[in-house]
């Protein structure tokens, strides 16, 4: 991401906070940073969307053309030292832990997966692309080895990873270490602090680090894009213009924002297999609720932007999280819901199953899109390692396996 | 019946007829002045109050000129309302929401001359809707005081409000700044916990004290009427309430301000004093 050579990143600054339960998955962008330094997928993609090794050393599409084998390296071995070999990954993937029937986030991209032997899987995708194993560098099926007793799962970098409230230190077993500050209140304290790298869209946290003169800020690619989904919306219903996208865009979002620029992954879907649209559990009586995400400040906005624009149908903006989210999503009896999707997911069918789980009433085809969204890094001049990957995820050098 | 007990019951009669009479007559007489003190109190309350609008009304649009003062001065703003410059748009629509924090408002939007939000700090993206004779209405209200429904962007509220016009480049702009009418604002006004202060208007009603829904009147229901449900001493401040619903024409209607002293320490007391 930054050209020349510099010293590495130790300090980096969060925006969310970072809860070990959920790794490999991760929640939000702050998890997505970290376990991106712990836990490895098979294959990863790079800026270029070409897939390059990750875990394992090579691949190749067997002689029928359906099935992918894989080989894993001889060396490779999760960070206590245990040997990552074919069976392991098929126990980590496996409900039962032994082989038996995949986990269902795994299931979702994977159809079967065999051993071959100590070294090589034969994996069979259920999206399979004839060019390269994309759905391989999804986050699902990155390799985390569950200890008991540990808050943190293995991973297969030879790192040592420590957490309490104020930090979570990653040490690498060269001895460099990499330490995670917890988020605060305002984010511009932490740049007040001697931070390497700090992620954000937060607008004040980039104005002020544009007027000190230690720090630098790089765009992110484009990489979530914030739609609108209505309940009970017909698919001649007209969309938003460009026009008013971009409108959207720059009057509505603070922090930086586009129109939605398409194609757009969940249309044209016609080869996945996603359940009908069943009719919402309130039979389409709107509340008058627009909801969104209360910790995704860009949909706070288009919300209140829709609020602020036709009250008749939007009556008002509420903000909810977790399970109040998921529910009331789920149920589809408010009259609209702003939502981040990912822009550029590595699997849109799986993705667009997600989306249909989670959001059963709706018919892809009218999924409004709004606006792109994206982050800036804020980097100390003089350091750099950061490798921006094909996903959207941020490696960091200094964290990188020294196998 | 002997005729020591006759005598007896004569006395006992004429002592009594007079001492229950005088007794009868004592109470009433000290209820009705203290009642007449509770209703003289709570008169003062209602001019304290009148004249506690009045005051914050004036703070609202000192601090109106304030920033009425900052606005005419900061080129970034004329840049982005006079001349339209679009880089400065996002300054403009952020202004309204730090200069209501800066002077502890709770409702402030800037319109132009054609009446169109074009920032607003109560509620940020709500800019571009068009608050027809809103300026006008608070122009018109009696001594400068008015109440306002207003809007954020998840509930409605009420808001003293002031409005203050003022040109930049030729060009007319409005400020309209206010502060939340809510429970602890009426709490404020009564100063004291007997005292309850409620605002009553067509659609609903704020009081100081939360009474349970059973028991909660209608808005339109009279002061009268309140008082034989439950006596008490009761003055009245009318207020015009100016609602401006999404969709529906301005409409400017009148809002009671009811002070209330309930009047059962006033009955616990006399029959303390006179019958304990």
């Amino acid at each position: 991401m930054i050209e020349e050579p510099g010293l590495p990143i130790t300090t980096v600054a969060l925006g969310e906070p970072v809860n070990p339960a959920n790794a490999p998955r991760p929640s939000n962008d702050s998890e997505r940073l970290v376990f991106r330094q712990l836990y490895e997928t098979l294959v990863r993609i790079d800026c270029m969307g070409r897939v390059v090794p990750g875990l394992a050393s090579s691949w190749r599409r067997s002689i029928d053309g359906q099935t992918w084998i894989v080989t894993l390296p001889p060396g490779a071995r999760f960070s206590d030292g245990s040997p990552v070999a074919a069976s392991a990954v098929l126990a980590l993937w496996s409900r039962d832990g032994v082989g038996g029937d995949l986990q269902p986030h795994v299931n979702r991209l994977v159809q079967s997966i065999i051993s071959v032997d100590d070294d090589t899987l034969a994996i069979l995708l259920r999206n399979p692309r004839v060019d390269a194993p994309y759905a391989l560098a999804h986050t699902d099926l990155a390799l985390a080895k569950p200890v008991s007793g540990a808050a943190w799962p293995l991973g297969t970098r030879s790192a040592h990873v420590t957490s309490d409230r104020a930090s979570t230190t990653i040490t690498t077993a060269a001895g460099t270490s990499i330490r995670f500050l917890a988020p605060r209140g305002d984010p511009r304290d932490l740049l007040d602090e001697s931070v390497d790298l700090l992620i954000t869209r937060d607008r004040a946290a980039l104005d002020y680090a544009a007027t000190l003169p230690p720090f630098q800020s790089v765009p992110l690619a484009w990489q979530r894009t914030q739609v609108l989904l209505t309940p009970g919306r017909a698919r001649t219903s007209p969309s938003l213009s460009e026009e008013a996208r971009q409108t959207l865009a720059r009057d509505a979002v603070r922090g930086e924002a586009r129109n939605a620029v398409g194609p757009f992954w969940w249309q044209g879907q016609s080869d996945c297999e996603i359940a009908p649209p069943r009719a919402s559990e309130l039979g389409w009586r709107s509340s008058g609720r627009v909801v969104y995400d209360a910790t995704d400040g860009a949909a706070r906005d288009l919300a209140e932007r829709l609020v602020g624009l036709d009250r008749r149908i939007y009556q008002r903006a509420t903000g909810l999280t977790g399970e109040a989210l998921a529910l009331a999503r789920r149920r589809g009896g408010d009259a609209g819901y702003v939502m981040s999707f990912d822009g550029h997911p590595l699997d849109p069918c799986r993705e667009l199953q997600v989306v249909m789980e989670r959001t059963p009433w709706l018919d892809p085809e009218t999924i409004v899109p709004l606006v792109d969204i994206r982050m800036r890094a804020i980097v100390r001049r003089g350091h750099s390692g950061i490798v921006s990957e094909g996903d959207g995820g941020l490696r960091i050098a200094g964290a990188d396996d020294q196998r | 019946m002997s005729l020591r007990t006759r005598l007896l019951l004569a006395f006992a009669v004429v002592v009594l007829i007079p001492i229950a009479l005088l007794a009868f007559g004592l109470r009433q007489e000290m209820t009705r002045r203290l009642t007449d003190e509770y209703q003289l109190r709570v008169n003062s309350v209602v001019g304290v109050i009148r004249e506690d609008l009045s005051r914050e009304s004036a703070g609202i649009d000192d601090r109106l000129m304030s920033l009425e003062s900052a606005l005419v001065n900061d080129n970034r703003f004329r840049l982005a309302a006079v001349a339209g410059v679009e880089s400065e748009r996002e300054y403009l629509l952020d202004y309204a929401g730090t200069a209501m924090r800066l002077t502890g408002l709770s409702m402030l939007q800037i319109e132009d001359g054609d009446e169109r939000i074009i920032s607003s700090g109560h509620f940020r993206n709500e800019h571009g809707r068009v608050e027809s004779r809103l300026t006008t209405a608070l122009a018109n209200a009696r001594g400068g005081v008015a109440l306002v429904t207003a809007r954020s962007a998840d509930r409605e509220f009420l808001a003293l409000a002031r409005a203050r016009p003022f040109a930049i480049g030729g060009r007319t702009f409005t400020l309209i700044g206010g502060i939340v009418v809510d429970e602890g604002f009426l709490a404020r006004l009564a100063r004291d916990r007997a005292i309850v202060v409620s605002l009553i208007y067509p659609g609903g009603e704020v009081s100081t004290v939360r009474l349970p829904s059973t028991v909660r009147l209608k808005p339109d229901t009279t002061a009268t009427t309140r008082e034989t449900m439950n006596p008490a001493a009761v003055g009245e401040l009318q207020l015009p309430l100016i609602k401006t619903d999404a969709g529906a024409p301005l409409e400017v209607v009148e809002a009671r301000l009811q002070v209330t002293q309930p009047l059962t320490p006033l009955r616990a007391l006399v029959r303390v004093v006179l019958w304990e």
